[in-house]
Order: C-alpha cells, then sequence, then structure tokens
C-alpha cells in the first residue's frame, strides 16, 4: 500500500508539472469561469542573480517545487508548487528567504470586459444580456453579440465610414454629430462642387428624395440605425446626457436619404445612393430596407460596389429561399444578409430567414436607440372654431368648421359642414403663409374621417408660392397615393413628406375636394389636428425623449455593419470579403436558429475581431469501458476547421491535446484509458492557426472492469496511464525547448525502475 | 425542415386566398355597383386611392438598361417611338430612369421595349419601404 502511494505521487507529480505548459496560452476564459485572481499552485519566483542555482536547487530538494518555465531574460521561473502547499504559504516560505528577489502569484489577466458610461447602456441587451428586463422583457444570460469583450480590443475607429443609406439621420443629434460623416472635400454652402463628385454643397451626404444637400430624418428609422451602427460611446456628462452607445463608439456614419417620411423610396434612388456611398469612400454600406421585385439594375450596382453590403432579410416571417426578399436575397458576393433574433436567442418572431440566402442572425427585438428631435413648426386643430386665416375658393367652395365630429377640441374643418357634398365640386380650403425659409425636415400630420363615392376624391396639394400646386402623395392606414375615396368611420392619420419645401418663406397647403355628377355623393370628409412638424435643433435636458425602442431586422442589420466597422478599426486592410467571412466564422451557432440560416448563427463580436470559431458547448464525457470514454458536445461554430480535445487526470494537473476531430464532428472516443481513473476533458474549435476558447471542463471515471481478468495490480494503472503519458511527453519535449526536458527523462526513467520493482517484488512472492 | 414545410404552406395558401380576395374586388369594380366602396364591417376604414390599388412601384417611371455600344441617336428613336423622355442618368454607362409620357402603364412598356435588340433589360422602379 504505501508502495503504491509513492507510485501516485511520482505519477502526479511527472503527469501535472511539465505537460502543462502546452495549456497555458492566452485568452483562456477557463479562469474567468473559476472566479480566482491567480492560479493555484504556481508561483513567478526571482531569486537573487548570484545564488540562482543554487537557490533554485535548494527550493526543489527542500520543498519539492518544479520548474514550470525560465524566463531568461528576466531571470524570473514560473513554478509549480506541490499539491499540499497553497500559493500563500508558498509566498510566505519565499519572502522570507534572503536568496529571494521577490515572488508574486501568477495573477491572471483577463479582460476588463469595458463597459461605457452610457445612461441607458443596461437596456441595449444585444450588445450585453445579463437576462436583465429590457422595457419589461426579460432575456437570456450571454444571448448577445459580446460587445464589451469586443470593446477591449477596439472601440471603433474615425477613419471607418458606415453609408446609412434609408430616411435620413438626426445628425444634429448629441449623441450621433461626432459621429457623422463630413465630406472634407466639399466647402458648405459655396454653391459648387467642389471634390466633382456630381453633387453640390454635398457636406454631409446627400438627400436623394428632394434631391438636395440636407439629408435630415423626418421619419426616426434612420436615425434609429445609424445610432445602433455608431452613436457615441462612452460619452455620458452627467444623468441627462449620453444615452446609448453604437456597436462601434468611434466611427463616421455617411448619411444617405433615399426614404420619405412616407416609408417609400425607389430603386432608382437607392441606386443612386450606393452608388455615392462607394464613389465616396464608404466601407461598409446599411440597408435596413427592401421589398419589391427584383431589379437587374440594383444588383448591378451592389456587385459594383467595393464596400460590404449589409442588408435586412424583411420583416415577414417569410422564408427568403422560396420568397426572395430584395436586396437581401441578391447572390452578390460582398451582401450579408441579416435576420433578427430575440433576447433569448430565438429568431424573432416577424423575421424572415433562409438556408441559403440570409447568412446570420443579429439581435433585433426591443432595441433601444436615437430619434430625430422634432418640433410643431405650425398647427391648427380648429379649436377656436375660427378659420379667418384660411382661404378657401373653386367650384361649389363649401369648406368651412363643423362641430359634427372632431379629433381634438370641439371643431374640424369640412368641405361641407353638416351636409352631404354637391355633384360637380372642385373646391379647397388653404393656409395661411407659412415661412419654412429655416426649416428643415418638414412634414404634414392630419387626421382625416369621412366617406366619398367612386370617383370623387380627396386630395392635398402643396404650393411654395400660393399659384402653382403640386398633388402631395399621403400616406392613410398604411397605403400611398394622391388621391382619396372611401370610407374612414373614425378618424385616420395622414402624412404628407414637405422635404421639398424645406427653406420656401411662402409656404400654402391646402385640401382638396371634387366630385363627380354621377348623382352619387356621400357626407365628404372632416380634417382636424393639421400638424407640420420640423427638425429641431435644440435638445433639452434630460435627453431621455430623444431615444425609442424598435423592433425589425432592420434594427439587426446595424448590430452587423457596427461589427464590420469594428473589425476595420481594428484591421484596416481586411478587405470586404475578408470582413464578411470573420462576421461569418465568429457566429455562435444556436439552436434557435439551426437550419434557417447560412451559419445556423447570431453574430459574436469578440469572437470575429480575435478571428476566433465559437468554442464548443454542452460537452459531456460518459465512461463506455474500463479504458474508454466516450465525449460528445454542440457544433457552436460555422466553418470551423475542426475540434482539439484536450485532457488532464486530475483536477490540478495540466490539460494536454489528445486528439483532433474534423469539422462538424460532435463526439470523439478517448481510448486506452486506465481503469478506475477520473479523466477531465475539454474541447475547442479551430480555424487554421487559431483556436476558440475552451468548451466548458467535464469528467468521467473509467470503472474497474467487470470481471478480474488481466494483469491488473496498481503497476498496470502505472503503465497505462503512463504509455499516453510518454505520447505526450514526447511531443512536450519536442514543441517546447525546455530546460526541463532531462528532468523530465530522468522522471521517467525513475519511474519505469519504480514501476518495475514493485512488479517483481509483487510476482516473487 | 419540417416547420419550415409547414410554414411554406401556410404562406402558399396565403398568397393564394389574397389573390382569389382581389380578383373578387377587381370584379366588384367592373360590376360598376355606385356603392361598391362603403363600409364594411364598421370597424375598419376602408380608404383606397382613387384608381385602384397601391402600386409597388412608381407609377409613370420606368429603368431601362440599353447594351453597350447603343448610340445616342438610336436611344432617342427608341424613346421616340415608345413614348418616354430621360429623367435623368442613373448610372454609366447606359442605365436611366425615364418617364412615361403617353400615359401607358409600366407594364405595357416594358413589353414594348424588350423587343428592341439594344435594351439589354427594363424594369420598373419599384418602391422599397424599410424594415
Amino acid at each position: 500500500m504505501k508502495k503504491l502511494a509513492i507510485i501516485v505521487v511520482v505519477i502526479s507529480f511527472f503527469l501535472t508539472a511539465p505537460v502543462g505548459l502546452s495549456g497555458q496560452n492566452g485568452h483562456s476564459k477557463r479562469s474567468k469561469a473559476h472566479g480566482a485572481t491567480y492560479v493555484p499552485g504556481e508561483l513567478l519566483v526571482k531569486y537573487k542573480d548570484s545564488v540562482r542555482s543554487v537557490a533554485a536547487e535548494y527550493f526543489r530538494s527542500r520543498w519539492r517545487v518544479s520548474t514550470l518555465r525560465s524566463f531568461r531574460r528576466i531571470g524570473v521561473q514560473h513554478v509549480k508548487l506541490p499539491r499540499d502547499m497553497t500559493v500563500e504559504e508558498a509566498l510566505e516560505i519565499y519572502r522570507s528567504d534572503p536568496d529571494v528577489e521577490y515572488a508574486e502569484p501568477n495573477y491572471l489577466l483577463y479582460g476588463t470586459a469595458r463597459t461605457p458610461n452610457d445612461k441607458f447602456f443596461s437596456e441595449l441587451w444585444g450588445l450585453h444580456n445579463t437576462g436583465q428586463p429590457v422595457d419589461g422583457i426579460t432575456g437570456t444570460a450571454d444571448a448577445d453579440i459580446d460587445a464589451p469583450e469586443a470593446w477591449d480590443i477596439t472601440t471603433g475607429s474615425g477613419s471607418v465610414v458606415v453609408a446609412v443609406i434609408d430616411s435620413g439621420v438626426d445628425y444634429n443629434h448629441p449623441d450621433l454629430s461626432a459621429n457623422v460623416w463630413i465630406n472634407a472635400g466639399e466647402t458648405a454652402g459655396n454653391g459648387i462642387d467642389d471634390d466633382g463628385n456630381g453633387y453640390v454643397d454635398d457636406v454631409r451626404g446627400w438627400d436623394f428624395v428632394d434631391d438636395d444637400n440636407d439629408p435630415v430624418d423626418p421619419f426616426d428609422h434612420g436615425t434609429h440605425v445609424a445610432g445602433t451602427v455608431g452613436a457615441i460611446g462612452n460619452n455620458s456628462t452627467g444623468p441627462d446626457t449620453g444615452g446609448v452607445t453604437g456597436v462601434s463608439w468611434t466611427v463616421k456614419i455617411m448619411v444617405l436619404r433615399f426614404i420619405n417620411a412616407l416609408n417609400t423610396g425607389t430603386t432608382a434612388n437607392a441606386i443612386l445612393a450606393i452608388q455615392y456611398a462607394n464613389a465616396n469612400g464608404a466601407h461598409i454600406i446599411n440597408n435596413s430596407w427592401g421589398g419589391g421585385g427584383p431589379s437587374v439594375a440594383l444588383k448591378a450596382a451592389i456587385d459594383a460596389s467595393s464596400a460590404l453590403v449589409v442588408c435586412a432579410a424583411g420583416n415577414s416571417g417569410f422564408d427568403n429561399d422560396i420568397f426572395p426578399h430584395y436586396p437581401s436575397s441578391y447572390t452578390s458576393s460582398n451582401i450579408i444578409a441579416v435576420a433578427a433574433t430575440d433576447q433569448d436567442d430565438n429568431l424573432a418572431s416577424f423575421s424572415n430567414y433562409g438556408l441559403t440566402s440570409v447568412d446570420v442572425a443579429a439581435p433585433g427585438t426591443n432595441i433601444l436607440s436615437t430619434i430625430p428631435n422634432r418640433q410643431t413648426f405650425w398647427s391648427d386643430n380648429f379649436g377656436d372654431g375660427d378659420i379667418s386665416d384660411w382661404s378657401t375658393g373653386g367650384t361649389n367652395d363649401t369648406w368651412g368648421i363643423t362641430t359634427e365630429s372632431s379629433r381634438s377640441g370641439t371643431n374640424s374643418l369640412t368641405d361641407f359642414p353638416n351636409s352631404d357634398y354637391v355633384d360637380g365640386t372642385n373646391s379647397w380650403a388653404q393656409t395661411p403663409e407659412i415661412d419654412l425659409s429655416s426649416s428643415t425636415g418638414s412634414k404634414l400630420t392630419f387626421w382625416l374621417k369621412g366617406n366619398s363615392q367612386s370617383g370623387d376624391v380627396f386630395s392635398v396639394q402643396g404650393s411654395a408660392d400660393g399659384t402653382n400646386w403640386t398633388t402631395l402623395d399621403l400616406k392613410i392606414t398604411g397605403l400611398i397615393a394622391q388621391f382619396w375615396s372611401g370610407t374612414a368611420s373614425f378618424f385616420v392619420e395622414a402624412t404628407a413628406d414637405l422635404g421639398s419645401y424645406d427653406g420656401s418663406s411662402t409656404f400654402y397647403l391646402r385640401f382638396r375636394f371634387q366630385s363627380n355628377s354621377d348623382g352619387n355623393v356621400g357626407a365628404g370628409w372632416l380634417v382636424d389636428d393639421v400638424v407640420i412638424t420640423v427638425a429641431d435643433t435644440n435638445y433639452t435636458n434630460p435627453q431621455d425623449q430623444y431615444y425609442e425602442y424598435f423592433p425589425g431586422t432592420s434594427m439587426a442589420t446595424p448590430h452587423v455593419s457596427g461589427l464590420a466597422a469594428l473589425l476595420l478599426a481594428d484591421d484596416p486592410g481586411l478587405s470586404a470579403s475578408q470582413v464578411k467571412e470573420r462576421i461569418l466564422k465568429g457566429v455562435e451557432v444556436k439552436p434557435g436558429l439551426a437550419g434557417m440560416l447560412v451559419t445556423s448563427g447570431r453574430i459574436n463580436a469578440y469572437y470575429s475581431i480575435r478571428n476566433v470559431p465559437a468554442p464548443p458547448s454542452s460537452l459531456s464525457a460518459t465512461a463506455a469501458s474500463s479504458s474508454r470514454i466516450n465525449l460528445t458536445w454542440s457544433d457552436s461554430s460555422y466553418g470551423e476547421d475542426g475540434f482539439k480535445i484536450e485532457r488532464k487526470m486530475d483536477v490540478g494537473g495540466i490539460y494536454a491535446q489528445v486528439a483532433t476531430t474534423a469539422a462538424n464532428t460532435t463526439a470523439y472516443s478517448d481510448t486506452g484509458l486506465a481503469q478506475s481513473t477520473t479523466y477531465y476533458y475539454r474541447v475547442r474549435s479551430y480555424n487554421g492557426s487559431n483556436n476558440s476558447d475552451f468548451s466548458a471542463e467535464t469528467n468521467a471515471t473509467t470503472p474497474a472492469p467487470s470481471s478480474g481478468g488481466g494483469g491488473g495490480g496498481p503497476c498496470f494503472i502505472a503503465t497505462a496511464g503512463f504509455s499516453s503519458y510518454l505520447d505526450r511527453s514526447a511531443d512536450f519535449i519536442r514543441e517546447h525547448d525546455s530546460d526541463n526536458a532531462q528532468q523530465i527523462s530522468f522522471g521517467l526513467a525513475l519511474l519505469a525502475t519504480l514501476c518495475f520493482v514493485t512488479f517483481r517484488r509483487k510476482y516473487r512472492r | 425542415m419540417r416547420r419550415a414545410n409547414t410554414l411554406q404552406m401556410i404562406v402558399i395558401l396565403f398568397i393564394i386566398i389574397s389573390c382569389a380576395d382581389r380578383h373578387q374586388e377587381a370584379q366588384e369594380k367592373k360590376a360598376s355597383h355606385p356603392r361598391a366602396i362603403g363600409i364594411q364591417g364598421g370597424e375598419q376604414p376602408k380608404l383606397s386611392p382613387e384608381g385602384g390599388e397601391t402600386k409597388s412601384y412608381v407609377p409613370g417611371e420606368i429603368l431601362v438598361k440599353f447594351r453597350d455600344g447603343t448610340t445616342d441617336q438610336t436611344k432617342k428613336a427608341i424613346q421616340k417611338e415608345v413614348h418616354l423622355e430621360t429623367i435623368r442618368l442613373i448610372s454609366k454607362p447606359n442605365l436611366y430612369l425615364m418617364k412615361i409620357l403617353d400615359g401607358s402603364s409600366v407594364e405595357r412598356v416594358l413589353e414594348r421595349l424588350v423587343k428592341f435588340k439594344e435594351v439589354k433589360y427594363a424594369e420598373p422602379n419599384y418602391i422599397r419601404t424599410i424594415h
């Protein structure tokens, strides 16, 4: 029995000491999980130079301390303590010895997982999810893109340009303004196309809706998208400011407006915007829009772009493999198509998907981000019953105020108070002159109720001079057109984009009603709460009002664009296709996304930036026999080259790699093991020379053989355990030019001798 | 995969049903019932843009791409024949946004344009919306 104990001690001593070196390379999350601040059983020691070798030998023989590695240049030794000695005890011994210059624990250095001071950072579950409730909904911890870990490496760069092709951006927003791209080649307001790019005075992008240089956002969407890409990070100066942070704290957002205030944008303008982005240096294009038929021209514009083009997959809950969605479904190699996940890493209920047509998913429900600051510039709810400042005219001009029904106050405007309209009407009610000379992003909303017969139509017209009138496109309950008829049995909201009248000092609006002479008449229309809003540049504290929660693949898409910006900040030399590959190969594969996306994964900024695959999960080990343990795990990575399996023999031991498996394998059978022995395992995936973090550790114990055959006994255990150790030691010696090599060889010889002696004695009796 | 199949079936069914609906609506309109658009069910507003359903593309506009080497003279001749006016050059070479001058439908103009061998492709100016 005593001899067995000696053997075990010897084995464990040698097994744990040298092999461990190979397990020490960086970025391991293992230590983090243990919650320790230093590695147990290890020290870093500097002996006084004059006595170094003598002192080392003394500690080796007196305290059974072994040297793991020598850092010759700084004269420091990395030592392993005997099992019964704690780090604290060892420090006491070392520090009281005059031959020791200093000794310190082998402190674990892990990422500070940088978090910004932004007021609403805890709401940004997509960046950092602790399972916290967001807008009343709780989630699952770590169902996020690991932004704080990524920010340890980079928080972005002002030389990376992301074009947000959308409804415009509130470029004065205090959480965005410093991150808005400015065209350095253009002199503001000189009326000259200084940089010769075809656009005059385009200092901060372009508004393709109104064909002018002011891409301010009257519609919320583009501002929200821009905030997720790159709201300024860590910029809180007090409780009132610094609401959110983008994925990229620092970036330049090129504002290209092509969606109007009615949520329509044309393919022609989308093409122009993509070409502008490409011609003016955008590295990434964010397209949080889509729908409509396939366009060869749009695809050609994307194909011709050197930028990474990030496209929303759409919000219809459809399979894009069957019902293609454009532009996300184009086969252009530089497109990343993005679906949305919820706070539990499941596909959002509204999100489109597609095993071959949608690449990745990103957070897209309950996303808090920036919205524009708007102010009411002009309004009339007819509450005072006075429209003397309005004017009316036309054939059968019966316009007036009525108390029949109203949305607010007691009155509304109508084409014929208290009566059906008459045949052959063609009349209008016109606002007083409205000065929009210093307004930007002007937008009209009003409320409409009533009915009219087929062929009798209601419309709204605008004029910059009171003489020439243009019929405005209206959006009412989702439908968009210029002329309206039908029935609205309650007040419905109508919207018109007045952006083309920005800057006009003599703007007029008129409501017009026309009926034919078919003998069919109806009640006509009630108009109430006419409001013109414009962009506001005066942001008042607290600034909470300039943030809002939105859902959508539109919100998922800028998470990907923001990650692409971080990747380029970290390595400006990456091409669009390299950035795409890094994003795809860094995803975490999730059961809730399996089979629905090219990668079946949700993006992970930390892995993509480190260029490592996601670690395997759910590792489990089962002893299949006294000499075999079967391992299974979940493949959580996309596009990995394979998996590396590591094993150790006791809790304090050191891992060594025992096998490599092919890509997409999720099982391994470890054979030739010793009976009645506990083995510990961990697995990581790899891509080329880049390894993932390790899976969680697991273990299994081999049973004793069921029948008493074989050459059992203590020596069998020793040799069985030893044979694999011999192999690993040989590898280790090859890999590490260690000054321990001789020591190891000596140890091996000693062990073999001991074993031999024991064996002989046992069988002599 | 099973889930996807079910979803696909539902979607296809939905489309078939909505197509049928639209067909019915169109027939109702053709019947020239004077009160075709009225209160139905009371709750939902039934507003419609005059003249039919909202288009998924800009009415009266098309994108036209001519083949490389098409002369300006040929382009002008085709435009004249089909009654098109250039709104602007969208991208070089030869992609134009054009306006339909004679009130023809976008579909009809596209049919006519594809018959010219100089026209590489022509398509509606589809409307895109945010997600």
